[in-house]
């Protein structure tokens, strides 16, 4: 055996099976240089065992743990233990405490209570059991954290606890006149009432008086005013909803790494959204104003923070103290939000998802006419039936794949005109494309045959051939904003277009990819179809019937609900919706082109006999798809069999490509 | 899941003439010991066990992934819930060396998920107290491992880590870290190849010193 350092690090590891072992073994007693390596693996390994630091987190974990159990075998509501209730009066005892220092301390030191009966957060100075912890984890989660002075807004009905403008009021605005009335919202209730002078809108919290601008609330005796809130509304600034980016401080360092987060807007309120699309906080806006909730991952808590956006509502600035770790002191947290400038961007996403819509339409329309023989619905209400779509996929935990399926009860609304949006349905004569009406040339296990494949197709040419080429258009949907009209024909190709007299900067974003395209571009576009395309075909190859297509139309109908989702037909050099692509070996298997591989082979390149290995090489180089004209260059895009596209020259096109040819 | 159906994880247990070392940890969960097992039947005690076993060594492993002691805490205690929950949940399969091989994997993807993960970690905070130790240049000798080990490519430090601090198999490693066994095998070796030399260079005397520890 030879020196194998590699094989020798396995076997220190256990890792080799018992015949390898052996093997190195014996090895070893033989070759002075393996033992020495065996040793400096072993040092290594001891000094690394040395490295090993002793985290503090046992006694928290199992704090949890026990949390966690406790938690379980008490779903619900459930009667509390003994051992709560002793909890309870503890923290009774701490509520008295904390009140009377929120009194003699007024605004900085204010305890947070919450609306009935139950204390809610853990008083930092008092040392409070786990079951304290757990039970407002179970009642009262969104104030689990909230325990930081001066910083929480959950305040309810005690007395003296909270200033008005501390409430979780805001006032969105009043009616006055003979009875007047004022619309103030319950931003930690997420509600919002309409109140009249002598209703009580929280518990203490009576409205006293409302006045235009502002109502007067008797808050345990002390009367307030509340104005009203600052305008939520965006007038005049760049849109809140968004890419933001998010810089934080955790109490002694900016974190490095800038995330990006999503805020989105819907009037007073705000939502903060991961990259990954899960919600991580909300806030409530009032002017500039900003009271955020966020979730505390590691706490499994929410964390309150505050703060406001600067005048241009470019930036926003909350802060707020958090645990970053159970157990921890509550650390100065600061969240520094910038907005990241997507104008064109956002357009663009816009744009897609406008499209998006309209595909899903033709995606409709193709699934009722399918469940009709071919038939095109007469109208759009007709197509307002029942139809299943696929929505995705995952593996569950014992590794199946699972897939959703989406039944959409009404398409009706799907079709609907609305104040952005009128859609109008042309409805075209003849059998759909892509309904699979005709009977597939292989169903039952029948053996592939060329001849068949080549009627199927000509029987889809006789049905649909000519909408295939000159594609009649299907539904035409015209946009206010952005100003564009998307057009989808029967085949389910979208395309849009500035709509006359529209915004000049959509006109110029929908008009840049053809004004402005270069050569270069064209080609990369075509070699992108053709890329696509490859998918699609091995789709096809790998399907039952197990060859190349016979043709566009059985390749198109053998998935047509993605199709031009992903693939065009079309080179961009070429004219509007031609067909700029040709199948080399319409119907042809797998093995009949490794014959022509072998024969162009040989010819070329005189291989010796022995094939096998050569087989997949020599196929790899089969030209699969080819255009049919050349780009003003003279180049041509073709895809090889092994998944390439390449660009040939004229050159090199009679090298790859041309001896093929002889063979179709 | 059935409480009897563990399986063999490391082939190489019970092989007796071999100068290859025992994993960490299976010496201490040989004997057909199922602390998870018992998690199931409502227990929560040996959990408590378990962790307290490997409490330190996914610390340690976190703690170089993250490059934060406070992180590296929170992530440690995650890991054990998310196992606990499972182990409660009846969702674990295998014995008490898969479990652990599963614990070292949520780590590893939590870390990875981490968004205070640092890039490129990270030679650990000076203020970190020092570990005790034997002799001062023993000491040096940590420390320079340690910044070697933060020198090593990603995936070489992950794996070598899992196998040194998790004792993972093979396998393990290889699925943690989303690659095949034959990477996992030449991983392993470059990272000890590149600490072995930095040994040779920096503490060949030392090295002599506690020749066969």
């Amino acid at each position: 055996m030879a020196c194998d350092y590699e094989r020798i690090s396995a076997y220190w590891d256990g890792a080799l099976d018992s015949a390898t072992r052996e093997e190195v073994e014996v090895h070893l007693k033989h070759c002075e240089a393996c033992r020495r390596e065996l040793e400096r693996f072993k040092r290594t390994s001891t000094l690394i065992g040395e490295l090993i630091a002793q985290p503090d987190v046992h006694q928290c974990l199992m704090e949890r743990i026990e949390r966690e159990e406790a938690a379980s075998q008490r779903p619900g509501r459930s009667p509390r233990s003994r051992r709560w209730l002793a909890a309870a009066a503890v923290f009774c005892v701490a509520l008295a405490a904390a009140l009377y220092l929120a009194l003699a301390r007024p605004r900085d030191e204010g305890q947070p209570v919450t609306h009935g009966t139950h204390a809610s957060g853990p008083v930092p100075s008092i040392d409070e059991g786990p079951d304290g912890e757990g039970e407002a984890t179970q009642d009262v989660p969104a104030v689990q954290v909230a325990a930081v002075p001066g910083e929480s807004f959950h305040e309810g009905g005690a007395p003296g606890m909270a200033r008005v403008d501390e409430l979780p009021l805001i006032l969105t605005g009043t009616t006055t006149g003979p009875e007047p009335t004022a619309v103030i919202a319950n931003i930690e209730e997420d509600t919002s009432g309409t109140f009249s002078t002598g209703d009580s809108v929280l518990p203490g919290v009576e409205l006293v008086e409302v006045a235009a601008d502002h109502v007067v609330l008797e808050n345990q005796g002390v009367r307030e005013v509340l104005e009203l809130g600052g305008d939520a509304s965006n007038k005049g600034r760049p849109p809140i909803d968004g890419l933001w980016k998010l810089r934080e401080w955790i109490g002694d360092r900016w974190l490095e790494a800038p995330r990006e987060i999503t805020i989105k807007r819907r009037g007073h309120r705000l939502t903060f959204v991961r990259s990954k699309g899960s919600d991580w906080g909300k806030a409530f806006l009032s002017g500039n104003r900003v009271i955020a909730r966020f979730i505390n991952v590691g706490e499994g808590a929410e964390v309150p923070m505050e703060g406001a956006f600067n005048d241009e509502r470019t930036m926003l600035e909350l802060a707020g103290r958090m645990r970053l770790s159970p157990g921890m002191e509550p650390r100065p947290v600061k969240y520094e939000f910038t907005k990241i400038d997507t104008g064109p961007q956002e357009l663009d996403e816009k744009m897609r998802r406008l499209e998006k819509e309209v595909a899903e339409m033709h995606w409709a329309i193709l699934a009722y006419a399918k469940e009709h023989c071919g038939r095109f619905p007469a109208n759009l209400d007709e197509a307002g039936e029942e139809y299943e779509r696929t929505t995705g996929h995952f593996v569950d935990l014992d590794g199946n794949e699972q897939v959703f399926h989406e039944t959409v009860e009404s398409r009706h609304e799907l079709f609907a005109d609305t104040r952005s949006r009128r859609v109008t349905y042309h409805h075209p004569t003849g059998i759909m494309p892509g309904t699979g009406v005709w009977p597939r040339p292989w169903p039952d296990h029948q053996p592939y045959s060329p001849e068949r494949l080549k009627a199927y197709e000509s029987a889809l040419e006789r049905q649909w051939g000519s909408k295939f080429r000159n594609p009649e258009p299907l539904l035409t949907v015209t946009y206010s904003d952005p100003a564009v009209v998307i057009t989808a024909d029967v085949l389910g190709r979208v395309t849009t277009a500035p709509r006359a007299g529209g915004a000049t900067g959509v006109g110029a974003v929908a008009d840049a990819s053809s004004d402005q395209a270069t050569e270069a571009e064209d080609m990369k576009r075509c070699r992108t179809n053709l890329r696509q395309l490859s998918l699609s075909l091995t789709g096809f190859h790998g399907s039952d019937a197990g060859s190349m297509p016979p043709g566009w139309l059985s390749l198109y109908d053998y998935n047509p609900q993605s199709f031009f989702k992903f693939t065009s037909f079309t080179c961009p050099a070429d004219k509007p919706n031609a067909i700029s692509y040709e199948i080399v070996f319409p119907a042809v298997n797998e093995e009949r082109l490794v014959e022509i591989a072998l024969a162009v082979g040989t010819a070329v390149d005189d291989l010796p006999e022995e094939q096998a290995r050569q087989r997949l090489r020599l196929l790899s180089d089969v030209p699969i798809v080819i255009e049919k004209h050349a780009h003003p260059d003279g180049r041509r895009n073709v895809l090889f069999y092994g998944g390439r596209v390449e660009s040939l020259t004229p050159e090199m096109w009679a090298i790859k490509v041309k001896p093929y040819l002889k063979y179709r | 899941m059935g409480d009897g159906d563990a399986k063999p994880v490391d082939g190489e247990k019970g092989d007796h003439n071999t100068m290859s070392r025992a994993r960490h940890g299976t010496a201490s969960e040989g004997g057909g010991e199922h602390l998870l097992a018992r998690v199931a039947t409502g227990e929560s005690a040996p959990f408590g066990e378990w962790c307290a076993r490997l409490e330190a060594p996914l610390f340690t492993y976190l703690l170089r992934l993250v490059g934060d002691r406070t992180e590296a805490e929170d992530l440690t205690q995650e890991a054990f819930l998310r196992v606990f929950r499972m182990a409660r949940e009846r969702r674990l399969r295998g014995d008490d060396a898969s479990g652990r091989a599963l614990l070292f994997t949520i780590a590893h993807n939590l870390a990875m998920d981490s968004h205070r993960r640092v890039r490129n970690v990270v030679p650990l905070k000076p203020s970190d107290p020092p570990p005790a130790s034997t002799a001062a240049e023993r000491a040096l000798l940590r420390r320079e491992l340690d910044k070697a080990l933060g020198d090593l490519p990603e995936a070489q430090r992950s794996a070598l880590m899992l196998r040194e601090f998790g004792g993972l198999s093979y396998g393990d490693i290889a699925r943690a870290l989303d690659a095949n066994e034959g990477r996992v095998k030449t991983w392993l070796y470059r990272a000890r190849r590149k600490l072995a030399e930095l040994l040779d260079r920096e503490g060949q005397y030392i090295g002599e010193q506690h020749h066969g520890l």
